[in-house]
């Protein structure tokens, strides 16, 4: 499909397990700093340990069928090509524009919060042009190389992770702030049973994304290595990172405040009276916005670059700079469509916006995986090289899980979830009717060197 | 030539490195569970109902972690000299 292009479209191979883990945890870990605290104010501390527990469990589950997937067919469309080549062109164009708007949006939101700190710092300047100097600043970066992005990334996102597991531990040795066992109890269940279960609609903020990690396996040196390992570590350190993140905040900061505050980790660090920790949560708050955006940049560019070099856009999008071997058009028009976002003025439901379009992703993934292992039942080296655990049993409750999650966006944001799945319906019809042919054109010994799938046999 | 020493001890370097952040998740998320769920014990009636649906999903995250880690490391141990994931 991607022939009729006259312009070269290989991208660099020299990414390693540790760039694929710094893609993750970068697009992350913001979600550690602001965000998850909402599952506060739905159903406290016990529905809050509720949704971190069960969107831990999910994550988990779709980092594995990720994992599996992005190492067998090694493409920087991730999702989308997954949903492309085992389920149809139809999923594959929602899948992809779910990718691309899950983290457009997320970058928008990255940036404003970004130029809310400077001005809470610098008072005198405005958010408008911070803003687009940070989508402005990034976008270049992605421009020129997507190693010196993601090294950038991982110098990030390292320091904003240390800076939470130095909290915590501090905290638990009696060095980080006095944990008030009341805050727990006074806040534990504020909306009865419900409430926990609502509280399961901001359980994704903790770990939205982490997907995103396999997208960068067509660039990877070793993909069949690095994805899986990078991938799971990522998982492991955003299991990590959110389960301190929980215990100290909610030992350190009332509930009625914990729930509807901008920076919870950071005003933990001020209610703990240390300034080497309010300085350091100060600087984690500022990093991972920066590694979160430049992460975004990244994989919502791959997913526009796989969406063009497969015609669903006009090719156009998918040339490949000559000198530093980017998809340099695809990366520079996130600029125009991240700034949209950010001054549309309505942020919070974007980003309800965003989650819909990550849970439908999570739906999209596993079903690949199940169509992946009946099409193509052998566990050869050139076909699965990793082959994850106790499948297809996971990928179906992971399906389960998501719609489960996604059901719960109908406390507060039942438009938001409505307006989201109508646009995913639409396009899903509309697509498999433009591209209805690609599927039948599709030559898998070609594209990626593997026998014809079981039912052509 | 494939330098077989350097591969078995990268390869101990990655399950090292597997073993720690799996440690740490275990260390941690005992940790944290348990120091919520025991505060709250006694204090709130209804988590006696539910307490075992916390345990459960605490169980799952674990686990399926766990066996995940295992077969990275199993898949890596396989296939890294065909690859030559280490040059």
């Amino acid at each position: 499909m991607s022939e009729n292009s006259n312009e070269p479209i290989e991208l660099v191979k020299t990414l390693r397990p540790y760039h694929v883990w710094a893609l993750g945890v970068g697009i992350v870990l913001v979600g550690e700093y602001m965000g998850w605290n909402f599952t506060v104010a739905k159903g406290g501390i016990l529905g809050s340990l509720f949704a971190l527990l069960v969107a831990g469990t999910m994550y988990v589950m779709v980092s594995l069928c990720a994992s599996e997937l992005g190492s067998s067919t090694k493409l920087a469309g991730g999702p989308y090509d997954w949903a492309r080549l085992f389920v149809g062109p139809g999923a594959a164009a929602i899948v992809g524009l779910a990718v691309y708007m899950e983290y457009i949006a997320l970058e928008a939101a990255d940036a404003i919060v970004v130029a809310w700190i400077a001005q809470s710092i610098f008072p005198e300047i405005q958010t408008f042009p911070v803003t687009l100097l940070v989508i402005a600043a990034l976008t270049f970066m992605n421009y020129r190389g997507v190693v010196a992005a993601l090294n950038l990334n991982f110098a990030l996102t390292f320091t904003a992770l240390i800076a939470i597991i130095a909290f915590f531990f501090m905290n638990i040795s009696g060095l980080g702030g006095t944990w008030h066992p009341e805050y727990l109890i006074s806040g534990a269940m504020p909306n009865g049973f419900i409430g926990i279960f609502a509280a399961l609609q901001f359980g994704p903020w903790f770990y939205l994304g982490i997907e995103g990690a396999a997208m960068c396996a067509e660039e990877c040196k070793h993909p069949t290595r690095a994805v899986p390992l990078g991938q799971q570590a990522g998982m492991i350190t955003l299991l990590l990172a959110a389960g301190m993140t929980l215990y100290v905040c909610a030992g350190l900061i009332p509930t009625d405040v914990l729930g509807v505050s901008a920076y919870p980790l950071y005003e933990a660090a001020t209610q703990s009276g240390v300034k080497l920790l309010v300085a350091f949560l100060a600087i984690g708050t500022l990093f991972t916005c920066l590694a979160s955006a430049n992460g975004t940049v990244c994989d919502s560019s791959r997913s526009w670059f796989a969406l063009s070099r497969d015609h669903f856009l006009t090719p156009w999008f998918s040339a490949v700079h000559p000198k530093y071997s980017t998809p340099y058009r695809a990366v520079i028009f996130t600029m125009p469509i991240a700034i949209a976002f950010a001054f549309s003025g309505f942020l919070d439901q974007v980003i309800t916006f965003s989650i819909t379009s990550g849970l439908v992703c999570y739906v999209m993934i596993p079903f690949s995986l199940i169509r992946f292992r009946k099409m193509f039942p052998e566990h050869t080296q050139k076909v699965r090289p990793f082959v994850g655990p106790l499948q297809p049993a996971l990928a179906y409750f992971t399906i389960f899980l998501a719609i489960v999650i996604m059901s719960t966006l109908n406390w507060g944001y039942s438009y938001n979830l409505v307006f989201g799945l109508v646009f995913y319906i639409v396009s899903y019809f509309y697509f498999s009717w433009r591209y209805r042919s690609i599927e039948s054109k599709h030559d898998w010994g070609e594209d990626l060197g593997w026998p014809e799938p079981a039912h052509r046999r | 030539m494939v330098d077989e020493a350097l591969y078995h001890n990268k390869l101990k370097q990655d399950a090292g490195v597997i073993m720690l952040v799996l440690g740490l998740l275990y260390f941690s998320e005992t940790y944290i569970v348990y120091n919520i769920l025991s505060t709250l014990w006694g204090e709130v009636p209804a988590l006696g109902t539910i307490w075992p649906i916390y345990i459960v999903f605490y169980l799952l995250v674990i686990g399926i972690e766990t066996i995940g880690c295992v077969r990275v490391y199993n898949s890596i141990k396989e296939h890294m000299f065909d690859f030559e994931y280490y040059d």
